[in-house]
């Protein structure tokens, strides 16, 4: 039961940067991080005695869906009417962060972006796919000027880009979630959205419609974690349940992929790092708060993004052999990232949206703030804590993690025996990943629960 | 009525720092004191009051709900003490 209180929620700063509400593991730590690392090495031992050759057939598989639910996934009518509503909705959080209430304490923007937004767009990906492609208000709005502006002049150039526009962006991103100090500022919020909204719309008019899945940060986010959904478009156009597995197998091997799923693993382990006592200990209240936070970011990018090419590099140097693939390593085994990019943010950031993401709702209540105004009963209510107990976060912590893992042991190994063709070349090419899997298996999880 | 202490002085923090227990509805008298102006904010209950440089900031509370809840430096991200709730 929400409690009822004489104020309006007292204070917080939002926080999808920070999980406020811890959780209690029912067992040792030292247990977990057993448990985890075990996982991942059993995995990797059963699929070399079980998974002999390659199993998955990407966007070939898949059970066709009936044709009337073809027809609701492709209805245009309903495809319109939900980029209207995204597009209002986003218009309308927009027009709260710049002219709401001023402390983000009572300002329902900081908490939709952060927390029911970026946040949420986690699980409606894994359940339905690209969501955000499907309603992004940016390509609404673009469909628009585009009509006025004519023929994209760049549009040729696209594609040698790949995902490291999307990267760069996302690094922006992470830099405003994780280390600015205002993010939560209504104002500084509203003006950050506002540039990037033009910036974005710009590029598009200079590259063309495909800009979207190269260049923001929050479709590429969105079509990548999608790959893990069961429901996908198959090669041949049509709708069909299929294993994850396969959806991840699809991904398309475009430049900057390895360097777009680095970046979002890495930036869930700086959020985790920068709460541990360490860190707090010797990083935090020097008088800096920006450039420390700032290197420590840029570091743990580079050092995910190095570990990883180095590891792919050497892997797929293994397994190649005298085979015909050119691919580099790096975006050879990128895709089996996808699902610890997914395992990280369910397990960083799921509490938030049952625990904060309720604040989006009761402020939504009264959203300019004006006196008196309660539009749906609900301003006065609080954070409802018992929705989650700390037992099932720890549970599903533990759980995403460790799933997430295991999901990237199998991916890369059905990659490296498609690719090597011979078995034991395939086994010995994956030592390098198989080691990085369990040290991140193990940091992701100290970082998490320690 | 549980009373708990915290000083941040340059880049320490004194005090009951760490891991705190705490009873389930219990009342906490926590009494911060610090060299920066920032907030101190208590999760869970999600309380925060400002303190000045040089200042002190009593805050009193009851945790209704349990697990494991920080109190911070809001804008600075320090985490002052864990209120481990049960």
């Amino acid at each position: 039961m929400p409690m009822s209180v004489a104020m309006p929620p007292a204070d917080p700063v939002v926080l999808a940067h920070a999980v406020s509400v811890r959780s209690d593991l029912p067992v040792p730590l030292l247990a977990v991080l057993v448990a985890g690392a075990a996982a991942v090495v059993v995995s990797f031992v059963a699929l070399g005695a079980l998974w002999r050759t390659s199993r998955l057939r990407g966007d070939e598989a898949g059970r066709v869906l009936p044709t009337s639910a073809q027809r609701l996934l492709d209805s245009r009518l309903l495809r319109g009417v939900l980029r209207a509503v995204v597009l209002v909705v986003t218009l309308f959080v927009l027009v709260v962060a710049l002219l709401g209430p001023r402390e983000s304490a009572f300002n329902l923007a900081p908490y939709a972006f952060y927390v029911t937004f970026w946040v949420g767009l986690v699980p409606a990906s894994l359940l339905l796919g690209p969501v955000w492609r499907a309603v992004n208000p940016l390509r609404t709005l673009h469909a628009g000027l585009a009509y006025l502006s004519g023929p994209a002049p760049g549009a040729a150039v696209l594609p040698r880009l790949g995902l490291w526009p999307a990267t760069a962006f996302l690094l922006a991103y992470a830099w405003v979630e994780l280390v600015l100090p205002d993010r939560a500022v209504p104002r500084t919020l509203g003006v950050l959205l506002v540039a990037y909204i033009g910036v974005q719309l710009l590029a598009a008019l200079w590259y063309g419609p495909q800009w979207f899945a190269a260049g923001d940060a929050f479709e590429a986010y969105s079509t990548l974690l999608g790959r893990l959904s069961p429901l996908g478009r198959r090669a041949d156009g049509r709708w069909v349940l299929r294993n994850p597995l396969d959806g991840v197998d699809a991904t398309p091997r475009v430049p900057g992929l390895a360097a777009f799923v680095t970046a979002l693993v890495a930036t869930t382990a700086f959020d985790g790092l920068g709460r541990t006592t360490y860190y707090q200990d010797n990083y935090v209240l020097n008088g800096d708060e920006i450039g420390v936070p700032t290197l420590g970011l840029a570091l743990t990018v580079l050092l995910v993004g190095g570990l990883y090419a180095g590891a792919a590099a050497l892997a797929t140097r293994a397994a190649r052999g005298d085979s015909a693939d050119d691919s580099s390593g790096a975006a050879l085994f990128a895709h089996s990232l996808v699902p610890i990019a997914a395992g990280y943010a369910v397990a960083h950031y799921f509490s938030l949206l049952f625990f904060e993401g309720q604040l989006t709702w009761i402020l939504a209540s009264n959203p300019f703030g004006v006196d008196g105004v309660d539009l749906f009963g609900t301003y006065r209510n609080t954070v409802d804590l018992t929705v989650l107990s700390p037992r099932t976060i720890a549970g599903v912590q533990v759980g995403a993690v460790i799933g997430g893992h295991v999901l990237a042991v199998v991916l890369a190994h059905d990659r490296a025996v498609r690719v090597a063709g011979l078995h034991r070349t395939a086994r010995t090419a994956q030592y390098p990943l198989l080691a990085l899997m369990v040290g991140l298996t193990l940091l992701a999880l100290r970082l998490l629960l320690g | 009525m549980q009373r708990l202490s915290l000083t941040v002085s340059g880049s320490s923090v004194t005090g009951d720092t760490g891991t705190v227990p705490v009873q389930l509805g219990r009342p906490v008298e926590l009494t911060v004191t610090s060299d920066v102006a920032d907030e101190v904010h208590v999760h869970g209950v999600d309380i925060g009051r400002d303190v000045p440089a040089g200042g002190t900031v009593v805050i009193e509370f009851t945790q209704t709900a349990p697990g494991r809840f920080e109190v911070e430096l809001e804008n600075r991200k320090r985490v002052l003490t864990r209120l481990q709730v049960s």
